[in-house]
């Protein structure tokens, strides 16, 4: 990607990669060189089928991959800085006041032995140790306040077993938000709830986005989430980055046979010309032993001999998109499907 | 018309949540509170809601695992209650079910070909070689290599494990299917497989489907009639295309507007979200009269009080709301601005 060194800039991801070396000697490739740029106070929506390295991306960013884990090369700079040359106390302050990370399960996500109230000002107090009492109250009533809970001293002294899945996610985007972070990484925030909690919760990230101006990561397995709060989209297969276009253009003509394959796949609300879902053959590659070509070859319709043999790179078909592809469709939209109106 | 193979009348299943020493009933649940289902051969019924609302519940009754509280449940015209042990058995096997977590739903220890001989052998086959021989057949009827039959469960992926879960399900060739949320386990790729896969198989066998599903873009390729739950009780019921074009009830609007949406995604909008925000109400203490009124947006005092009754407001086309007529007047509206803009 350019060397866009502007003001603007809040994030850029190099040529990240994460192995996992596992104890049997073999090698998985989760991440295997990872570009993308974030500016502020834009959303960038991930998305890829579970095990494309969605997940470790984020994991990388913040530096919290589990072991066997290793990021291995690339850099991570953050509001100008590399975040992987920092060590480990230089990260944990970054780590919840500039960047932060919210989870699928929200069910898991809480400590159920202790209370809502004491759970946030916890929070609050690693990082600001010597916060009074009340700096520690206003900032957990801001923080629930910003999620839309207004009746914010009744849900403090209660458990999070009290509340529903919904609520409680939203809770903890309110945890999440406490210090502000320019940065929020939202792995799949949405996938354990219900639809219309999941509109909800869309919502509520897009008001808080609106109010603070933070930059949002968000990492989905659903179109139907990307499409209704991302600006730009990246598309993640097999460890790599397959396509990275603005949203509305992402969707109404992809690029790479990938992106189209998972468009045509998807249940839609709107009517399709065919009965018939169009799903795409076979399964993604094992990452311990990835192909030696394109790694969605051998399950792409369009594919020639070149792509069994040549790694296609990410390259740059217009100002604002990429693809990694050597046959990108140029003349595909997604109309030739959907009766879209 | 044809004898439904399946008729639900009046169907009601409460738990008792008892407490205290001598484990006395202080309150109960009411799950499944009144729901009426016809499924005529051939047709796939669609039960759509969110989690919660008792759509587990009602197939595990339908199935005869319990008893219900209260109304009947008809096979070819005979109550499932009156039936004899034999009678039952023979049920069972013509009315098969998929379920949701295929991780969970197959024994570890048994290799797929345990697995899906073990219905025929309660049906009563004893042919080993025969046995063997259905099992390939219908292991590549849902698109698998019969070599598959000899691996355990935990040496295939999700989808795999899918296709196994409705190959056993066909395996004693079925009449009817009740499927609770084939695909939400699944992948977005391989959702579309498996929806195409039980499209196929029920073009094949003539088979009838009870489908179950908690979003509205699911169902919108394989449904021919769609029943709303909220919070035990059926709102509306109506032939597929109606419920896309014209629905009636507020809920039924909320759910098709929180679906997910590309041409919404292109047109850059927001969710339009008719619905205040709360949770769906707790079965031991459900509101009096309209059960969505406590998160709907037109309610007034009538429904507060009264408890909706059901009109036909077309052929087959079944609303239980007060205020249907303004909420339906509303959503054209809508549209219509949706055109014009």
């Amino acid at each position: 990607m350019e060397q866009n060194k502007n003001n603007d800039m809040l994030l850029e991801v190099k040529d990240l990669r994460t192995y996992f070396h596992m104890p049997n000697g073999v090698v998985i490739k989760a991440v295997e060189g990872v570009n993308f740029t974030l500016k502020k106070g834009k959303v960038l929506g991930i998305i890829g089928e579970s095990g494309s390295g969605k997940s470790v991306t984020s994991r990388a960013i913040m530096q919290i991959v589990d072991k066997p884990g290793r990021v291995e090369s690339g850099e991570v700079i953050f509001k100008g800085e590399d975040l992987l040359k920092k060590n480990d106390r230089e990260m944990s302050r970054i780590r919840g006041q500039q960047i932060s990370l919210i989870f699928q399960d929200p069910n898991t996500s809480f400590n159920p032995y202790m209370t809502i109230g004491a759970q946030l000002r916890q929070a609050y107090r690693v990082h600001k140790k010597k916060a009074t009492k009340q700096e520690c109250e206003d900032a957990v009533r801001d923080a629930l306040k910003l999620v839309g809970i207004n009746n914010w001293e009744e849900v403090c002294k209660c458990y999070p077993c009290q509340f529903s899945a919904g609520f409680r996610q939203r809770i903890f985007i309110g945890m999440a938000m406490i210090f502000k972070p320019d940065l929020l990484i939202a792995d799949e925030p949405t996938t354990s709830l219900g639809i219309t909690i999941q509109a909800e919760i869309i919502q509520a990230l897009n008001d808080i986005k609106e109010k603070v101006g933070n930059s949002v990561i968000i990492i989905t397995h659903d179109f139907g989430v990307v499409s209704q709060f991302a600006d730009d989209i990246f598309v993640m297969y097999a460890g790599r980055c397959v396509e990275y276009a603005p949203k509305r253009d992402l969707l109404v003509a992809p690029r790479h046979p990938y992106t189209v394959g998972l468009l045509r796949s998807v249940p839609l609300l709107e009517a399709r010309k065919t009965k018939r879902l169009k799903s795409i053959p076979g399964f993604p590659p094992d990452m311990a032993n990835p192909p030696k070509g394109c790694p969605f070859a051998i399950r792409c319709d369009h594919a020639q001999p070149k792509c069994f043999e040549e790694q296609p790179e990410l390259v740059r078909i217009s100002d604002e998109r990429l693809v990694a592809c050597h046959y990108p469709l140029m003349d595909y939209e997604t109309s030739q499907d959907t009766q879209l109106d | 018309m044809a004898e439904p193979i399946l008729k639900v009348d009046g169907l009601k299943k409460h738990y008792p949540i008892c407490k205290g020493m001598f484990n006395k009933q202080v309150a109960t649940r009411y799950v499944v509170d009144g729901v009426d289902i016809e499924v005529f051969p051939g047709e796939t019924v669609a039960l759509v809601g969110e989690s919660g609302c008792g759509k587990t519940v009602l197939l595990r009754v339908l199935l005869g695992i319990e008893d219900p509280t209260e109304g009947e449940v008809y096979y070819y015209g005979k109550n499932l209650k009156e039936m004899s042990k034999q009678e039952r058995r023979e049920i069972r096997r013509k009315v098969q079910m998929i379920f949701q977590d295929a991780a969970s739903a197959l024994h570890p220890r048994f290799s797929i070909l345990e697995s899906l001989s073990e219905p025929l052998i309660l049906g009563g086959m004893t042919d080993k070689a025969e046995i063997e021989k259905r099992v390939c057949e219908t292991l590549e009827k849902v698109g698998m290599e019969p070599s598959y039959r000899f691996r355990n469960p935990d040496s295939l992926s999700g989808g795999q494990r899918q296709r196994i879960l409705i190959a056993r399900a066909l395996v004693e060739r079925p009449e009817l299917i009740l499927a609770d949320e084939p695909i939400s386990a699944l992948d977005v790729s391989l959702q579309a497989q498996v929806l195409n896969l039980l499209m196929d198989l029920q073009e094949e066998y003539k088979l009838s489907m009870l489908f179950v599903a908690h979003d509205l873009a699911v169902v919108r390729q394989i449904a021919t009639y769609i029943l709303i739950m909220y919070a035990g009780h059926i709102l509306e019921s109506a032939p597929a295309s109606e419920i896309y074009s014209n629905a009636m009830h507020p809920y039924t609007q909320v759910l098709l507007e929180s679906a997910p949406s590309i041409s919404k995604g292109v047109r850059n909008e927001d969710f339009n979200l008719n619905l205040k925000v709360g949770d769906a109400p707790d079965p031991a203490n459900p509101p009096s009269g309209c059960v969505f009124h406590t998160r709907c947006v037109y309610a007034d005092e009538r429904c507060c009080c009264e408890v909706p009754q059901p009109v036909e407001v077309s052929p087959h086309h079944i609303v239980r709301c007060h205020k249907a007529k303004t909420a339906a007047e509303f959503a054209k509206e809508l549209k219509k601005q949706d055109a014009e803009a």
